[in-house]
């Protein structure tokens, strides 16, 4: 009987045993959950590394696209594309690739290319939408052409599409200024060329203070004044030549902050809309 | 068939007590990464320990942790909210208290004045901490250390033994600063004075002499009854020159101050012995 008893407890602790060994805080069912609480709690760097830890352990499809989507999320796109491009033929090929063609679009690399290739690859019908879609969006910030503006009609939906036809408008006809020509509307006229660049108080405030300078230059000459008249005519010289100068760099940031403001506002656009991120990405976190 | 339930029970108990040992044994693991410094490590591990910790046993000990750990790593927002929470999981006034001042100290450290100065009215109106007053007038102080009003912190070292040091440290500071008012005073006075007060002697040299020029070529423009020059060359140059060497001495005074600040605070860091934030 007490034999029996004895090896009834011995029974009883050694599964218990057993369990607690496989049940670990390292076991990898309790990593996996861990990794994804991290992942929910938007702490990207410790998930990609407890999935990378499993995946070392397991290779396998799903833990590489959650590595991915952390490195998509820590806005490291480099890493995330190789992740992606390496998924293409995986069980996970479908949302891989459109994840894959979204990171190039956000390097600006060589997306035009990679969209051709990938073309009649995605077999799921909203997956296939958003493909269209990211290739209607690296058309636009490439200058679409005209013939091609009725694939907007057909791939997106309601005001969407008016401003999608504006942003290509802009991005195909960008509303520039010649720093070159602004210079010599300055060298004509000083403040022209700043008032070309739309810098109103700048180009008055040149005209106004050359036009001064210059008076008194000469009617200190005029009047024989020729210490006072020196020190205006460099004052002249001085704003002339700053002013023509002006004009060229401000024709350049025109230039530059009208095509930061088109790329910015087509950028929250599309994030707004989150076009091509695949459901799994969003609805995996409470 | 009361043998086997004993045994059921005993199973339970087993499984309890080793799930207890695992959690235990990973708080020593972290307090060990945090005392090799290894603090990324650290908070991976101390999340890790508070998402199996389904009690919440270790709930104030890991986010105290993680805190101290974003802290050293100069993560300060994060250690603020880590030590937020377990503030909410403190256990007792003392645990409350310390976590609070934590957090106050972290403000101190990112210049929060008004933050950390709400934060200390709030405990010394809490009766469960009338007799910590002294320490609350010592992070007072430092708090105005850090806001830069080294008389007020001399003031709030002023009546604690410990902190003589620090008293003496801070009027010390006071004596050395110089006045942005009396700068700009006396280059409204005497173009360049202020900087040459401030010890940047050249500007100050070059301040005077650009308004001596200029306000030489305004008086003698308008003694020719030439007024239309002598308001040019006055607005546009000797007004510009006079208005530009106020602006000087006061950066200067500024940038002075700056750096006496910052070598004090430096110093205070790397020899102050005493508790500081």
């Amino acid at each position: 009987m007490m034999q029996k008893t004895i090896f009834f407890v011995l029974l009883s602790i050694f599964p218990s045993l057993l369990f607690s060994q496989a049940s670990g805080l390292f076991a990898p069912e309790k990593r996996k959950a861990f990794a994804d609480y991290l992942f929910c709690e938007k702490d990207y760097l410790r998930a990609s590394e407890e999935y990378e830890a499993l995946n070392n352990l397991n290779k396998n499809d799903s833990l590489s696209y959650s590595i991915g989507l952390c490195f998509l999320k820590m806005n490291e796109y480099g890493k995330a594309e190789d992740v992606f491009y390496q998924l293409r033929n995986s069980t996970l090929g479908e949302e891989s690739r459109l994840l894959y063609l979204k990171t190039s679009f956000l390097l600006n690399n060589n997306i035009e290319e990679k969209t051709d290739s990938f073309s009649n690859q995605f077999g799921n019908k909203d997956l296939e939408t958003s493909f269209r879609r990211l290739d209607l969006a690296a058309q636009i910030k490439a200058g679409m052409s005209q013939a091609s503006l009725h694939s907007l009609d057909t791939n997106f939906e309601g005001t969407d599409v008016q401003l999608l036809r504006s942003f290509a408008e802009n991005f195909s006809h960008p509303n520039r200024k010649s720093p070159f020509a602004a210079a010599l509307f300055s060298a004509v006229l000083p403040g022209a060329g700043k008032i070309y660049t739309k810098n109103y108080g700048d180009g008055i405030t040149s005209l106004i203070v050359t036009s001064l300078f210059s008076f008194l230059w000469y009617d200190n000459f005029r009047a024989g004044h020729p210490t006072r008249a020196w020190i205006f005519a460099g004052l002249t010289g001085f704003f002339y030549w700053g002013n023509v100068y002006g004009s060229y760099i401000s024709a350049r940031n025109y230039n530059l902050e009208k095509a930061e403001e088109l790329n910015n506002e087509f950028d929250s656009f599309l994030n707004s809309k989150n076009y091509f991120v695949p459901k799994k990405i969003e609805g995996s976190c409470k | 068939m009361k043998s086997r339930w004993l045994l059921f029970i005993l199973v339970i108990f087993f499984q309890q007590g080793f799930a207890q040992i695992q959690l235990e044994e990973q708080l020593a693991f972290v307090e060990s990464l945090f005392a090799q410094e290894k603090y990324f490590d650290a908070i991976t591990e101390a999340k890790r320990l508070s998402f199996f910790d389904s009690s919440n046993q270790y709930s104030y000990k890991v986010n105290s942790l993680i805190a101290e750990s974003y802290k050293s790593g100069n993560k300060l927002s994060e250690a603020v909210n880590y030590f937020t929470k377990a503030e909410r999981e403190s256990r007792n006034p003392e645990e409350l208290f310390s976590t609070k001042i934590k957090i106050i100290k972290i403000n101190i450290l990112r210049r929060a004045f008004y933050l950390a100065d709400h934060q200390l009215v709030e405990l010394e109106r809490d009766t469960r901490f009338i007799a910590d007053s002294s320490s609350l007038r010592y992070w007072r102080g430092w708090n105005y250390l850090f806001h830069d009003d080294w008389q007020q912190a001399a003031d709030e070292f002023s009546g604690i033994d410990s902190a003589a040091a620090l008293k003496n440290i801070c009027e010390e500071v006071q004596k050395r600063k110089y006045s942005v008012s009396f700068a700009k005073g006396i280059s409204a006075v005497l173009p360049g004075a202020g900087q040459i007060y401030t010890g940047n002697y050249l500007s100050g040299i070059l301040s005077l002499g650009w308004n001596i020029l200029f306000g030489y070529l305004t008086v003698q423009a308008f003694s020719a009854e030439r007024v239309f020059d002598g308001m040019a060359v006055g607005t546009m140059l000797w007004l510009r020159f006079y208005d530009g060497n106020l602006s000087n001495a006061e950066k200067f005074a500024v940038e002075k101050n700056e750096i006496i600040n910052n070598e004090t605070l430096n110093f205070l860091q790397k020899n102050y012995q005493g508790l500081k934030p």
